[in-house]
């Protein structure tokens, strides 16, 4: 089972609703990485998910998860995979023995030892109910039981959406931490992008059901820029050497996929390096190109 | 298996308290009916009649709260599931469709068959110390009872799935509910009518008499259908068990 070289393996997945389509999406997360899975909402990172966990069915395309189709083998991934919701998945009466009890029985590989060192480390009562935890409590427990069983997946739907920055931060220290085993995987859909700043290795940014980019984090901010000029100085860029415009009263800003050849080609213009949050601005107003 | 019906049990362990409350609480109640009514002078202690329908009631209520209540608290999880993401959970991880639907049925069976232990030892003991012996057609009164309790579980499980509205899953049953009582009340108005002009019989001995001679044939019905709706309905719910909105 470990002889796979990504962790999830996306092929042409496309998936039908009443006016929304997941539309031919394909991408890889590496073993031993962490992908930021980015769009805004309603874009498609929960249907992805949906269909990864196979809980809802796919109209066609392939999805592998560590080696294996997650559907012939449904079972056998399941038991190496954990997911983690926006909102925590468990009742408000219960509390956290009880959950330990629960969860042992359901998981194989269940590890109470190591339930209860995450318990301990993040401050979580265990007799207490769930329903009076704060939101960052509710997460922090939903994590330590994601991680307590031996997944060799997590994948994490908006997580950290909703959270004090000092409890994500906790957090993200803690998947870091899961990745030090470089047979652990991570798929983050978020579309708090400074967070996968700071931890992602790869990003796939998702928009209105199609896949815009994909690929090492890095690579993507490192070859995008943002042309800063004069509404004069970009009515001399190429249409087609830009991926959006924004004009405001002084200039303009323009997003350009190709740090590299734009340079060469505007030299005598200044240019900004970006950020994810910018990226995903200008692409999601792709159609226009341009926009104030 | 053992996690999600010990799941279930600490999600409706005070509504199984709650149940064997309102049990003790009918077993007063019907006490105090019946000291009243010697007491007020209603009834007289010879009077065989009243003595043989007191009985029948002081046997038979009881059971039925305990096991109507266990039955209806079996199915109360579900509803619970849905709302807190457990069932997305669940299937997100290694539960699977049969072993989600095999725990309800399981779960719901439990409650049953404590409810129908519970009733079983009331009724031994009420017939010890009332001095009447325990004989079969208790037991199959009793039974009767447990099967309309497992046609309501087993009938309900398959419904929750088919009617996922939560709003028109309680029109429906309202409606059925309100068709059945009236069904019931215009059938026991025919059988009133009967009694016109007689004074000789009471209304309770009236009923008793009717019914008796066709508990067999009520029983036999009722366990051939539930033979028939426990798999039926368990291979009916595996098939409608949606894990996500499709």
């Amino acid at each position: 089972m470990s002889d796979y070289k990504n962790a999830i393996e996306i092929e042409n997945l496309t998936k039908r609703y009443d006016g929304f389509t997941l539309d031919n999406v394909s991408f890889n997360v590496p073993k031993g990485s962490i992908m930021g899975f980015i769009g805004q909402n309603g874009a498609g990172k929960t249907t992805t998910i949906k269909l990864l966990l196979n809980l809802i069915k796919k109209d066609s395309g392939t999805i592998r998860m560590l080696g294996l189709d997650n559907t012939e083998n449904e079972s056998e991934v399941k038991k190496q995979i954990s997911a983690v919701f926006d909102e925590i998945p468990f009742h408000e009466t219960l509390n956290a023995n009880q959950l330990n009890i629960i969860l042992s029985d359901l998981f194989e590989r269940w590890d109470k030892e190591q339930f209860f060192t995450y318990l301990d480390r993040f401050a979580l009562p265990r007799k207490k109910r769930i329903g009076e935890l704060s939101k960052g409590m509710k997460m922090k427990l939903q994590i330590a039981t994601a991680l307590s069983h031996g997944a060799r997946l997590l994948i994490m739907d908006e997580a950290t959406t909703g959270l004090d920055p000092v409890v994500r931060n906790e957090i993200l220290d803690i998947f870091l931490e899961y990745l030090q085993d470089e047979e652990n995987s991570i798929l983050m859909s978020s579309h708090i992008t400074t967070d996968l700043e700071k931890i992602a290795d790869s990003v796939t940014f998702i928009d209105r059901g199609k896949i815009l980019l994909s690929g090492e984090k890095d690579v993507i901010v490192e070859n995008h820029a943002v042309i800063k000029c004069k509404k004069n100085e970009y009515k001399d860029i190429a249409p087609e050497d830009f991926i959006t415009a924004r004009i405001t009263d002084f200039g303009a800003e323009v997003m350009v996929s190709d740090k590299n050849a734009a340079a060469k080609k505007y030299s005598g213009l200044t240019m900004d390096s970006t950020t994810l949050e910018e990226i995903m601005l200008y692409y999601v107003r792709r159609e226009k190109k341009e926009w104030q | 298996m053992k996690g999600l019906i010990y799941k279930d049990f600490t999600l409706t362990k005070k509504h199984i308290i709650l149940g064997y409350i309102y049990f003790l609480i009918s077993i007063a109640i019907l006490v105090m009916i019946q000291l009243s009514m010697y007491y007020g002078n209603i009834a007289k202690s010879d009077d065989v009649e009243n003595l043989k329908n007191m009985k029948f009631i002081f046997r038979y209520v009881p059971p039925v709260i305990i096991l109507i209540d266990l039955a209806i608290m079996s199915v109360f999880p579900f509803d619970k599931d849905e709302i807190c993401g457990w069932n997305k959970y669940c299937f997100s991880g290694p539960v699977t469709n049969k072993m989600m639907i095999g725990e309800r049925y399981l779960f719901s069976a439990i409650l049953m068959l404590t409810a129908y232990v519970t009733g079983f030892i009331y009724v031994l003991l009420f017939s010890l110390i009332s001095g009447d012996g325990f004989n079969l057609n208790m037991l199959r009164n009793l039974t009767i009872i447990l099967l309309i309790a497992v046609w309501y579980v087993y009938i309900y499980i398959p419904f929750y799935l088919i009617i996922t509205d939560k709003k028109k899953r309680t029109v429906i049953v309202t409606a059925l509910g309100i068709i059945i009582y009236g069904g019931f009340m215009l059938y026991s108005f025919s059988l009133v009518k009967e009694l016109d002009g007689r004074e000789d019989i009471e209304l309770m001995s009236f009923l008793r008499d009717k019914f008796t001679p066709s508990l067999n044939t009520v029983f036999i019905v009722l366990a051939a259908a539930a033979v028939v709706i426990i798999p039926l309905g368990y291979l009916l719910s595996d098939k409608l068990m949606k894990r996500g909105e499709e």
